[in-house]
């Protein structure tokens, strides 16, 4: 279960200034549809594995407020850092730049204290496998990458589902 | 400060400013956070270690984002007096032409000042 009002607790490093503002956007991006405790599927380096995705309802009033692509994209990167932090124990080191180039959005650390750079991408209704080739190559010819794994994570919120995949694990 | 704390710092500041709308004055200011605690970062990281590398060049960009051409020009001459990796040192002279183009814009753009001459005469 990912309990998005407790973000900061659910991922090790992600400051709880940085994710009130994530969670707040998965929330929005979810409720154009959806109810809390509805079910994520994720497919974690090809393995299967569902997830009950909880919040607390937001008022009335918060979604028309948030812009449309930024709920999809930091909403994305909610889902992306709490599935890496409970299925693959990455903790978070820090957040990057997006002027700094593609393919790397999260500086991560590994279990083995191996550097993960993870590169997220979010759509609403978009095709979750074509999103992840993309994102996954982009976080492969990152600056970064050569000092560490390259990953990503990309998720959809029509019918809640996310991919996770790093060049690390057998595929 | 420990690399920790400003890891949590920075990444507060990161979400923030990227939530501003581009090229406000919250926005710049946001981003002048950025690129301040990207330099520290930089002080006590090694350049040729991750986070090193991405601190300086985080600096630079931020200080772009921030609008502030001369200060990125600065950083860049800054940082690449250090032993940076080939593709970082390629990086930066890249940002390093964006801000040249920026400062050059911003003379050709800038309302012209001309010499106005008075004389005060006593009442």
């Amino acid at each position: 279960m990912i309990d998005l009002d407790d973000l900061d607790g659910l991922c090790p490093g992600l400051p709880k200034q940085s994710a009130g503002p994530l969670a707040l956007r998965a929330c929005v991006a979810l409720e154009r549809r959806h109810a809390p405790g509805v079910t994520l599927d994720v497919a974690l380096h090809g393995a299967p594995v569902c997830e009950e995705l909880r919040w607390s309802k937001l008022p009335a009033g918060v979604a028309p407020t948030q812009d449309n692509l930024r709920v999809t994209e930091e909403g994305a990167v909610a889902i992306a850092l709490a599935l890496s932090a409970r299925h693959c124990r990455w903790r978070v080191v820090r957040c990057l730049q997006s002027r700094l180039g593609e393919g790397a959005d999260w500086l991560m650390i590994d279990a083995a204290e191996r550097w993960v750079i993870l590169e997220v991408g979010g759509t609403d209704e978009g095709r979750l496998e074509a999103l992840l080739s993309v994102k996954l190559e982009q976080a492969r010819t990152s600056l970064f990458s050569r000092r560490g794994t390259p990953a990503a994570c990309v998720v959809r919120f029509a019918d809640p589902r996310a991919l996770l995949r790093s060049d690390h694990e057998h595929r | 400060m420990s690399i920790d704390d400003l890891n949590h710092r920075v990444t507060n500041a990161i979400v923030r400013a990227e939530s501003l709308p581009t090229g406000s004055q919250e926005a710049w200011e946001a981003f002048h956070e950025v690129s301040a605690l990207e330099e520290s970062i930089a002080t006590i990281t090694p350049p040729d270690d991750l986070e090193g590398e991405i601190a300086r060049l985080g600096a630079v960009t931020a200080a772009l984002s921030a609008g502030e051409p001369l200060r990125a020009l600065q950083l860049t001459e800054r940082f690449l007096a250090e032993n940076l990796a080939a593709e970082i040192e390629e990086k930066l002279r890249q940002l390093a032409k964006e801000a040249d183009a920026e400062l050059a814009d911003a003379v050709t753009n800038e309302p012209t000042v001309e010499l106005v001459t008075f004389s005060l005469r006593a009442a």
